[in-house]
């Protein structure tokens, strides 16, 4: 059997299609302009949402230290963490802005290499960042709990744990996270049986960046080969 | 042109040119709620892309064959193309009812055959034979596709090989 013989079968199928009641009426029916508005609408609201809360973050923050602009200035090395929060709540913001600029700008009616090896980047990038905000967690957790402590509910913490303290903590939560990253890497298959950890994991070790890469070298092999 | 009826010529298109958006959905889906989704997908794609179309610069077909075909690999390799079974036969669904209607129609063997041999193929080789179905000439597949003639025409060639190196062994083993 040759290709051009399937083509028959194909053509052959299309009448078919083209006969058949039953798709012409779903075919009318998926292809409505309210469901198309409806998919609009669920592709928009996830990124906004990120962005949203990053952008309350840093609003909070900022709002804070504007307030509190005496007392920063009097004890530098009392707000370091609420100066690193306010920081990665832009920087995150301005990543998120980032990718819904990159991801809603695509032109989809460009050739189908080109998107794909843009929306592959896109992907890596946003694997990347969620791979890095994972992980940073780790070495910032007492920064946010000495911002939520002092400031938020007003005890002196700062004072008992000093920028020593932090210190030592931010260094042992990065010890931590390379730590995390071997574990993933090398119990991945173990992790990955039980299914909410399954993502969790291939995104820390590295995996999810790694399948994203494999793409782009595909893209890159179709245009050569 | 009024919003109305800018509305009313992209419906009449895609009404045109709806078994597009079926068949891509069919060849880049797994089950009945996947096509349905992948259908939305494109079309709201299609709807969002439409202020931007310039028929002067492509062919209404052509330019929804390239949304069509981004929208369709993009969800097939964020779902599922990375996972082990990627290369399920496609064959055993698509032609089941459509809208909980009667069965479209029965099968053929060639048919069979060539979902089976699509299945085998990743999202972009499929993508390549599904223009050559199509009867789209090598420029207009180059054009969609964003390759040299050149190269799809060696790729074109190269499945055409796979696809008769299959059926000799199918043929030698009796399957």
């Amino acid at each position: 059997m040759e290709l051009d013989e399937l083509k028959m079968a194909w053509r052959e199928q299309d009448r078919r299609l083209e006969r058949s009641e039953a798709l012409q009426s779903s075919l009318r029916r998926e292809l409505s302009i309210d469901r198309m508005r409806s998919a609009l609408r669920s592709w928009l609201w996830l990124p906004g949402i990120e962005l949203a809360i990053s952008l309350l973050t840093a609003w909070l923050i900022g709002g804070f230290l504007a307030d509190n602009w005496t007392q920063v200035l009097s004890t530098p090395a009392g707000a370091v963490p609420a100066l690193v929060l306010f920081m990665l709540a832009v920087v995150s913001a301005a990543a998120s802005a980032r990718q819904i600029v990159s991801v809603a700008t695509v032109d989809y009616a460009a050739s189908v290499l080109s998107i794909q090896r843009r929306l592959a980047m896109a992907r890596a990038l946003r694997i990347r960042l969620t791979q890095l905000g994972l992980l940073l967690w780790l070495p910032l957790w007492p920064m946010f709990m000495v911002f939520i402590v002092q400031y938020g509910l007003g005890f002196g913490v700062y004072r008992q744990f000093d920028l020593a303290w932090l210190v030592s903590n931010v260094v042992l939560g990065l010890a931590l996270a390379l730590v995390l990253v071997w574990l993933t890497r090398r119990y991945g298959n173990v992790l990955g049986r039980w299914r909410p950890l399954h993502k969790l994991s291939d995104s820390i070790a590295g995996r999810k960046l790694a399948s994203a890469v494999a793409q782009m070298d595909e893209f890159a092999r179709f245009e050569r080969e | 042109m009024t919003a109305r009826q800018h509305q009313q010529r992209f419906e009449s298109l895609l009404q045109e040119h709806r078994g597009i958006v079926f068949k891509m959905a069919c060849l880049y889906s797994r089950s009945a709620t996947d096509r349905e989704d992948l259908m939305q997908e494109i079309s709201a794609q299609l709807w969002r892309s439409f202020g931007r179309y310039d028929e002067a610069r492509a062919r209404f077909s052509t330019w929804m064959y390239r949304i069509a075909l981004n929208v369709a690999i993009s969800q097939a390799r964020r779902e599922h193309w990375s996972e082990a079974n990627r290369f399920e036969p496609l064959a055993t669904y698509h032609l089941e009812t459509v809208g909980g209607g009667e069965p479209i129609a029965e099968q053929d063997e060639r048919l069979q055959a060539l979902y089976a041999f699509i299945g085998q193929l990743d999202p972009l080789n499929r993508a390549l034979i599904l223009l050559y179905l199509e009867d789209r000439g090598y420029a207009e597949m180059a054009e969609i596709l964003g390759i040299s003639e050149t190269n799809v025409a060696t790729k074109i060639s190269r499945i055409k090989q796979k696809l008769r190196g299959q059926m000799t062994a199918a043929k030698t083993t009796g399957a």
